[in-house]
């Protein structure tokens, strides 16, 4: 260490390190004050609380009061609000008042820890340490949420890590005054009576600032300004920086903000993505909420499908059903997410493997499909079926070239048309991207006996259930051929055949299949996968069209609290569950609870339209 | 026995202590390190009553060390002595705790603290300096009139404008600048004399 530390101005930049504990200001109900640290907003004492005789921290801050009542009445309000937080990992905030010198403080928690920044450099956790954290950080955000409290100034220094290693968030609805997007009075706390702290603490708090919190407009400022900053500050305990650069000028810093796309992070793919939505510019295409956040993170270590990988494909979806108030029933979004389910299905299999530019060709592909379809006669409310045209269209202008893409979109598309009942467009395209396959990879392949099965749904849908059928076997057989009968896509064509058996009253048979189906997933998967549960949503029909109601009842509710837990909703299928359970329970004649799950249900349809 | 001074020297307080039997020196010694080993326990972000304790346990085991300790002109022993026990001290705390994060794959690398990293260091040579600082301050406060210091403070640390400076304590521009110069060269050759002391 050097050893001339103590000349000139390194010896003044020592001594203004110094803690400082002249003129502790008086608070009624308080002894022992201590000064404890200091920024831009105020300075921090311990103190003692006289009538509880717990030693708590005060927070002083430097503004003047005793001319502006209606300031203090708004700061009451809100610490008002926040003291109502009680969070293990808030720190809680217990009252609230004016100095003897007309300072305004609130009391709260006494906590000793470490800034999170410094705890990761101290510490050096691994990824998933970090990934943990954040979401206990994530949560408790969300619970203020829920109650009505925004932070709007997270960031590693108001978040403090105990020495059990759990994070405190400080400072809930109180830091937000230190940018100019609340109120008329602005950079306030930048007068010229404070020190280089203030400007230090106010930088610290810009480089932590949302696009829609730079851009001073208020009104675009919502708890997505937080998962905003979430987003930052998992990036920043990865990467030990900022995404961008906020070390310029304050008008070049604005500019990154708003502008500067996130530098890539050395991690898993996967985290990549969620840090990258959570850190949209755009706050519509965030995460909705920390707890959203907070649950991909979760999936992310469970090394479940993440949200965020379906961005563009439900994203897409809702925002073109909410822009253009479509009027789509259930049913049709139960066949829209069908086809996204189909797409999202088809990048995460490429994605896997190394056609990188084939999954965002198929990205391009949906977003620029739903993002300019128009309605086929102007005025009309446009249709799912006006966005499988355009896609057509869009499929016969960019897939020149890249037979592999236009089949694999000629068959979701094929399929969506079937799922609308146009089978004859259905049939053009689905027949179509067979032949294609066929071509390019023979009859035996994988991708070709999907497609050759994809038709085989469409006599399905056509009530054609004997031509049906032997596809369906067809199907299965080269599949065993193929991959083998322990191979999931084999239980897949069992689960049709199971279908149309049913469907022609054949239900000793149908409910044979489904066993069959249900036996391998399970070992295949475990009893909490979404594939189980659709298997036993088909047994639960069987069973209820049986009579057996109360085992109906049952296997209903298994599936429904599988998707409960593995889907995020709004989602179609967890309507579903929650409709077919309505109806078990009205034959049971248990109708309260019958019509909770049909509100439910209800409710879950009305937000996938989005009012 | 030796005299009381304002301004004891490290070398023969640490001779007093070693001798054990002066509890003056005792006192002397706690009040001068205590706040140090306090300050380090805390940014090792220790709670407040582990932190007496370990101020306690660090001087109990000098204590016991210092009659044996022969003083060694070898440079930074003594300091890092203390850092060695202080930190060894702060570690038990974290051991009966089992309180550190720990981590969740085989990637940790184990308890944090048990790591002597660069971090670490600084934390204990910013508390050293402020160590340091405090023994100057000391003889400042002695030395000088409460105009002077005034004037230092507002003016050399919290960077007020002179000006600002002279006009709120009715001292000419000239007195702020001559405080600042007067008091700055004082610390430094106090605190120069200090750690050449410290050996």
């Amino acid at each position: 260490m050097s050893n001339d530390w103590f000349h000139g101005d390194e010896l003044l930049g020592e001594l203004r390190k110094a803690p400082r504990s002249d003129a502790a200001p008086r608070v009624p109900g308080y002894t022992h004050l201590e000064e404890i640290g200091r920024g831009g907003q105020g300075v921090v004492f311990e103190a003692l609380q006289q009538s509880t005789q717990r030693t708590v921290a005060i927070k002083v801050l430097h503004e003047d009061v005793t001319r502006v009542v209606e300031r203090k009445t708004r700061f009451e309000r809100e610490i008002e609000l926040v003291s109502t937080l009680e969070h293990p990992c808030i720190v809680r905030v217990y009252d609230s008042g004016v100095t003897e010198d007309g300072q305004l403080y609130y009391v709260m928690e006494r906590l000793v820890g470490v800034p999170l920044d410094q705890h990761i450099s101290d510490t050096q956790p691994t990824q998933a340490w970090i990934v943990q954290l954040l979401i206990r950080i994530a949560d408790a955000v969300g619970f203020a949420h829920q109650r009505g409290v925004m932070h709007r100034d997270l960031k590693p220094a108001n978040i403090i890590v105990s020495s059990d290693g759990a994070p405190h968030i400080l400072d809930f609805g109180a830091a937000k005054r230190a940018l100019p997007v609340e109120d008329g009075e602005g950079f306030a706390t930048l007068t010229p009576r404070e020190d280089v702290t203030v400007a230090g603490d106010f930088l610290g708090t810009l480089a932590f600032a949302s696009p829609e919190q730079v851009s001073g407009d208020p009104a675009r400022v919502d708890i997505r300004t937080d998962v905003y900053a979430l987003g930052l500050i998992l990036y920043h305990c990865l990467a030990g920086r900022l995404p961008y650069d906020v070390s310029g000028a304050v008008a070049t810093v604005v500019q990154s903000i708003v502008d500067a796309r996130p530098q890539p992070l050395k991690a898993h793919s996967e985290l990549q993505l969620i840090v990258s939505k959570a850190l949209d510019k755009d706050p519509e295409r965030r995460y909705s909420s920390a707890h959203t956040f907070a649950r991909d993170l979760e999936r992310f270590l469970r090394g479940d499908p993440i949200e965020a990988r379906g961005d563009s494909t439900w994203y897409v979806l809702r925002k073109t059903v909410q822009k253009h108030k479509v009027p789509f029933g259930l049913a049709a979004l139960l066949t829209v997410s069908a086809v996204f389910f189909a797409v999202s299905m088809f990048i995460a299999y490429r994605n896997v493997a190394r056609e990188q530019s084939k999954t965002s060709d198929i990205k391009i592909f949906w977003e620029d499909t739903l993002g300019s379809v128009a309605p086929a006669r102007p005025g009309a409310a446009i249709t799912f079926a006006d966005v499988l045209n355009e896609a057509v269209a869009w499929i016969e202008i960019t897939t020149e070239g890249e037979p592999e893409i236009e089949a694999s979109l000629r068959t979701t598309v094929g399929n969506g048309y079937r799922n609308l009942g146009r089978f004859d467009e259905a049939e053009e395209q689905l027949q179509r991207g067979l032949a294609l396959r066929r071509e390019l990879f023979g009859p035996n392949h994988a991708d070709s006996i999907a497609s050759f099965n994809a038709i085989a749904l469409l006599r399905q849908s056509q009530q054609r259930y004997d031509e049906a059928a032997a596809m369906f076997t067809a199907a299965l057989d080269a599949r065993i051929a193929l991959l083998g009968s322990e191979h999931p896509a084999v239980a897949q064509s069992y689960q049709n055949l199971g279908r149309v058996a049913f469907q022609q009253q054949r239900l000793d048979e149908a409910e044979a299949l489904y066993l069959k189906v249900l036996q391998r997933r399970i070992a295949l998967y475990g009893a909490k996968h979404q594939g189980v549960a659709m298997v036993q949503f088909d047994l639960a029909e069987v069973a209820r069209v049986r009579g057996r109601l109360e085992e109906s009842l049952s296997l209903h509710s298994t599936a429904l609290a599988t998707r409960r837990e593995r889907l995020s909703p709004p989602h179609p299928d967890l309507a579903r569950s929650l409709r077919a359970l309505g109806e078990i329970l009205t034959l049971l004649g248990r109708t309260a609870e019958a019509q909770a799950a049909l509100a439910e249900a209800d409710d879950i349809g009305r937000s996938l339209r989005g009012n | 026995m030796v005299p009381m001074t304002r301004y004891t020297t490290h070398i023969s307080l640490l001779q007093r202590v070693s001798a054990s039997t002066d509890p003056a020196a005792w006192r002397e010694f706690c009040d001068r390190y205590g706040l140090l080993i306090r300050s380090f326990a805390r940014r090792r972000a220790l709670q407040p009553a582990d932190c007496d304790e370990v101020v306690q346990d660090v001087l109990t085991a000098l204590t016991q060390a210092m009659p044996g300790f022969e003083y060694d002109p070898t440079r930074g022993k003594f300091r890092g002595y203390l850092k060695t026990i202080t930190l060894r001290e702060i570690q038990k705390r974290y051991r009966q705790h089992r309180e550190l994060p720990l981590a969740t794959d085989g990637e940790s690398q184990g308890v944090e603290l048990e790591r002597d990293d660069a971090a670490l260091d600084q934390t204990w040579e910013d508390e050293w300096r402020q160590y340091h600082l405090r023994q100057a301050m000391r003889s400042i406060e002695v030395e000088f009139s409460e105009a002077d210091r005034e004037a230092f403070d507002l003016y050399a640390v919290h960077g007020t404008p002179a000006q600002e400076t002279a006009t709120r304590l009715q001292l000419s521009v000239d007195q702020v600048y001559q405080a600042k110069s007067r008091i700055l060269k004082r610390i430094e050759s106090l605190i120069e004399r200090q750690v050449e002391d410290e050996g």
